[in-house]
């Protein structure tokens, strides 16, 4: 098992947010793909994914539907709404200037 | 809403199943076994519960979970302590309900602003003498009032009346009248809703009067006949014309009373000399706002003028101005609101004390609960929060409670003290609801949360030992209770006292038996129409004959007609002078009730003589004047001399008509609850001045056929004239049931909240003993052991309560002499006996508490030394 990241707080919003982006997905499958994209270095702490995709889900960034999975079980899966796409856009572009500030400060003398 | 939250939760289930099955599947794919799969895809998962829980958060719902859960849980504690709930909501119910009801009534009747348009504009103004400060106009006065405000403002005037009624096809019958002045209903702005009001061309004297009837007796009397309007009847034999109906809500009824037709006054030049006869009340209307000072020095020079035109008849008069508002509260009215509201302000001030008393109690009943829970870690907040709830369940379930009371109590009320006005219920007054709850609501918050915070404090540790002999109650809370149980019996025995004092004042209103005997008299009213007895030799004819088929009736001892029998419900007051003497300065001439009686009066009431002769068959209408006054006048005027043989006379008259005294009677005072401006009674021979207006009376000669009198009375004046009824027939003690009916119901109420407050103080005084034994029983079980018997540990604990009782007597005490000094300083009645009251309040107190010791007496002197003194 990969080590577990700590995760900061609030990035969990915006990996599910983005994993989100290409299309419906049910939660269990959301861990998965950022798990999967991270190239397995993130793990997705489930008691914190769950109340997380609620709280979106209450701010309106995302709905949840019930539907079929893959092997034919009912699972809720949750897609973008608008808003949702909004908050994405907003929060990548936060994260690019975080990651610009900590980076500028790592590399000066 | 709880049900989408359980779906919710089920959804959510869902989610965590399918997320842990997927996980296992996986695993299993790698080749773990199943078991182990879904061992590994749990641990991953997490805590469920804990995730459960941060998911509903996440969902915001929480707040309304934790509501929920404690609603319900101070409600099951609420049901599990059955009988504090039911006495803290009867309380509530009441102190709440009835309060508001009677507030409510008092309002409708009494404070709320009269209906008129611009109400505040109106104002009456008096004749004030010195020996009668608000007196009527004579009518020359009245037509120079008039002319001397014409500019500031309008006045009208008005004069009760009575008349027969007849009608083709209905009985006659002899309603409340009132002659008004023929712009009056401009004046107070009371257009009529049928027909029409009073024209100027109806004050002149002419064929057909014109009249109006008020709408309830339309209803009643003329059962709302639809061609009322333009209907000709007959009042006192001559024709009429009904030109209007007035509306059905008016508030006329507060300022007159109940009247039921008007008709217009006749100002002729004859009437307009009369400067002496007190006739008309008047009332105005302001043409501009705030003119009062204008109109006070306007009627200050009238009155100067006046007194110097007319020295004899005017010589002290003033002009004395209020507002039509404050009329409405005047005399008894005024006793019995201050009454009323006091009464209601207590019952509030009684509800909160034992509310208090029970949630105190309640509180220190629950230490050790909220003690535990507090060493568990319960903060202050979650500690009180289930209090708080419990109290609001409380406060609903008491305001439902109470609003069924107040809309029982309210009917009730309106039924026995309103009037017209309030046929269809009172409406209920936002104000005082506001009032009474909110001062309700802040005893119990205060009352409820603050214990609650202080017994919290208590050391966990000593509680929980829960030794009885520890600090349950401990010093501090026992003495807080004991002082609550103090104040209960203060406040009981303030509530037994004044209910004494109202027993026995009322006690001597029921039984009028002084200076006269009523038990087996009848009375009622007769008016003769005037057409036909327009002079005092065919009413004085038609009377003879009258009493004399009455005394012919079976079952009849004797009969008798008067102005007005020993109940004086309108009494006549004139003012006397003695011949001989100087005239007495201005307001102290001798004010006396005077009462023109045919012969065979006083042995039909019941008066005894005590000196002299009484009226009788000699004195006729052309013989000498003479009269008979009561012994409090006699010792008065008489002081040490003899009465008879010296002259009366009217005061402030020209002619006096002098009249020599020829006897002397017992007092028979009018029965009132109010003070009495005079204690004089004057009688004079009925036919020197025969009245049309009559009170017929008869003595049966068995009290007990009294009541099968009325309709063989009514049949005799019905066979001597069919167009004069006798009205209003009944018995003596009926007519004093009828008109103490109010204070009665007080009476009833205030007994009723004394019981409630008794009651109360019983149930705390029971409970705080009871408490005291349970500390107390390894003490009593030494004592038993040591050789004390039953009767001695008895002996103790009712000697506790009773000392309990001494504190909280003392200042009950205080309160019921502070009540009985202002009861009597406005109800002299009451003032007589009080100690007699107060002491048998003490007495009931002193029964009740001991009753209230009694169990828990028994009790400790039962215990079993050896057992109690084990149980440490």
């Amino acid at each position: 098992m990969t080590e577990k990241s700590e995760l900061l707080q609030g990035t969990l919003d915006l990996l599910a947010l983005r994993v989100l982006s290409s299309g419906p997905l049910h939660g269990f499958a959301i861990a998965q793909r950022i798990h999967l994209l991270s190239k397995e270095a993130l793990s997705v702490e489930e008691g914190s994914l769950y109340p997380a995709l609620y709280r979106m889900e209450r701010k309106g960034w995302i709905e949840a539907e019930w539907g079929v999975s893959e092997n034919n079980r009912r699972a809720k899966f949750y897609s973008l709404t608008r808003a949702g796409r909004r908050q994405l856009a907003i929060e990548q572009d936060s994260w690019a200037r975080l990651t610009a500030a900590i980076g500028a400060v790592l590399k000066a003398d | 809403m709880l049900l989408v939250r359980r779906k919710l939760d089920r959804e959510m289930d869902e989610e965590i199943h399918f997320h842990i099955a997927e996980q296992t599947r996986r695993y299993v794919a790698q080749g773990v076994s199943p078991d182990d799969a879904r061992r590994l895809a749990m641990l991953n998962f997490g805590h469920r519960e804990s995730i459960r829980e941060r998911g509903r958060e996440a969902r915001g719902w929480t707040w309304l979970d934790n509501l929920v859960r404690d609603t319900v849980f101070a409600a099951r504690s609420l049901w599990n302590a059955r009988g504090f709930t039911a006495i803290a909501v009867v309380t509530l119910a009441l102190g709440i309900g009835m309060n508001t009801a009677m507030f409510s009534l008092l309002n409708t009747l009494l404070l709320r602003p009269l209906n008129f348009p611009e109400a505040g504009q109106l104002f009456r103004v008096y004749d004030s003498r010195p020996h009668q400060t608000e007196g009527d106009f004579s009518m020359g006065n009245y037509a120079d009032l008039a002319d001397a405000c014409t500019d500031i403002a309008e006045v009208a005037s008005f004069r009760f009346w009575g008349f027969t009624v007849s009608d083709s096809d209905r009985p006659a019958d002899v309603p409340n009248a009132l002659r008004v002045s023929v712009n009056y209903f401009n004046v107070i702005g009371l257009p009529p809703a049928m027909g029409r009001g009073f024209v100027p061309e109806d004050g002149v004297r002419q064929g057909v009067q014109a009249v109006v009837v008020s709408h309830r007796y339309w209803q009643s009397y003329f059962t709302a006949d639809p061609d009322i309007v333009g209907r000709v009847i007959y009042l006192d034999g001559e024709p009429a014309e009904v030109v209007g109906v007035l509306p059905a809500a008016n508030d006329i009824e507060r300022i007159l009373g109940p009247i039921s037709i008007f008709c217009p006054i006749i100002f002729d030049a004859t009437s307009l000399t009369n400067r002496i006869d007190p006739a008309l009340g008047v009332v105005g209307r302001y043409r501009t706002a705030g003119d009062s000072s204008r109109l006070s020095s306007r009627l200050e020079a009238l009155a100067h003028r006046l007194s110097t035109d007319y020295p004899v008849e005017n010589s002290d008069v003033r002009f004395v101005v209020a507002s039509l508002q404050s009329t409405t509260l005047r005399g008894v009215g005024r006793t019995m609101t201050l009454l009323l509201l006091g009464l209601s302000f207590f019952v509030l001030l009684t509800a909160c004390a034992n509310l208090t008393t029970l949630l105190v109690a309640r509180a220190m009943s629950r230490t050790a609960e909220l003690s535990l829970r507090g060493a568990l870690g319960a903060s202050r907040g979650q500690l009180v929060r289930p209090i708080v709830l419990e109290l609001a369940l409380l406060a609903a379930l008491g305001g439902l409670a109470a609003t069924l009371v107040w809309t029982w109590a309210s009917d009730w009320l309106a039924a026995r003290f309103g009037g017209a006005n309030v046929a269809d219920g009172l409406p209920i007054d936002a104000r005082v609801l506001g009032f009474s709850i909110g001062v309700t609501a802040l005893t119990a918050f205060l009352f409820g949360i603050a214990p609650t915070l202080w017994a919290s404090r208590t050391d966990p540790g000593t509680v929980l030992k829960g030794s009885t002999r520890g600090t349950i109650g401990g010093t501090g809370q026992g003495r807080l209770r004991v002082a609550l149980v103090s104040i209960q019996c203060a406040v009981a025995l303030v509530l037994l006292s004044g209910s004494g004092f109202f027993i026995q004042g009322v006690r001597r209103l029921l039984t009028p038996d002084t200076g006269w005997q009523p038990a087996a008299v009848v009375s009622g009213v007769l008016n003769l129409a005037s057409d036909r007895y327009n002079a005092a030799e065919p009413i004085i004819a038609f009377h003879e004959e009258l009493t004399q088929r009455l005394r012919a009736l079976p079952g009849v001892e004797n009969a008798a007609v008067c102005f007005e029998i020993p109940l004086y419900a309108s009494p006549a007051r004139r003012a006397y002078r003695v011949e001989g003497r100087p005239p007495l300065p201005p307001g102290q001439d001798h004010l006396a009730y005077t009462n023109g009686v045919s012969a065979s009066y006083f042995d039909t009431v019941g008066t005894r003589l005590l000196r002299g002769r009484l009226i009788d068959a000699t004195d006729r209408l052309t013989s000498r004047p003479v009269v008979v006054i009561n012994e409090s006048m006699a010792d008065a005027l008489f002081p040490g001399s003899d009465p008879l043989g010296a002259r009366l006379g009217l005061a402030g008259h020209d002619d006096p008509h002098w009249a020599e005294i020829v006897g002397v009677v017992e007092d028979a005072p009018p029965q009132t609850i109010a003070s009495l401006p005079t204690t004089f009674q004057v009688y004079k021979p009925f036919p020197q001045e025969a009245w049309q207006y009559v009170n017929v009376v008869v003595r049966a000669s068995n009290p007990a056929l009294a009541s099968g009198l009325p309709d063989s009375m009514r049949q005799v004046v019905a066979e001597l004239d069919g167009d004069q009824p006798l009205i209003n027939v009944m018995t003596a003690p009926d007519r004093n049931m009828q008109r103490t009916g109010v204070w009665r119901a007080i009476n009833q109420i205030l007994t009723a909240f004394a019981g409630l407050g008794l009651v109360l103080a019983v149930l705390g005084i029971y409970g705080v003993i009871t408490r005291l034994v349970m500390r107390r029983i390894g003490e009593f079980g030494l004592r038993i052991a040591l050789g004390a018997c039953a009767a001695d540990v008895s002996r103790l604990v009712i000697g506790e309560g009773l000392r309990m009782m001494c504190v909280g007597a003392a200042l009950g005490l205080v309160g019921a002499v502070a009540l009985e000094r202002l009861l009597s300083s406005s109800l002299p009645a009451f003032s007589d006996g009080s100690t007699l009251a107060i002491g048998g309040a003490v007495a009931v107190l002193g029964l009740a508490v001991v009753a209230a010791c009694w169990l828990p007496a028994r009790r400790a002197s039962r215990i079993n030394p050896v057992v109690a003194l084990r149980a440490e």
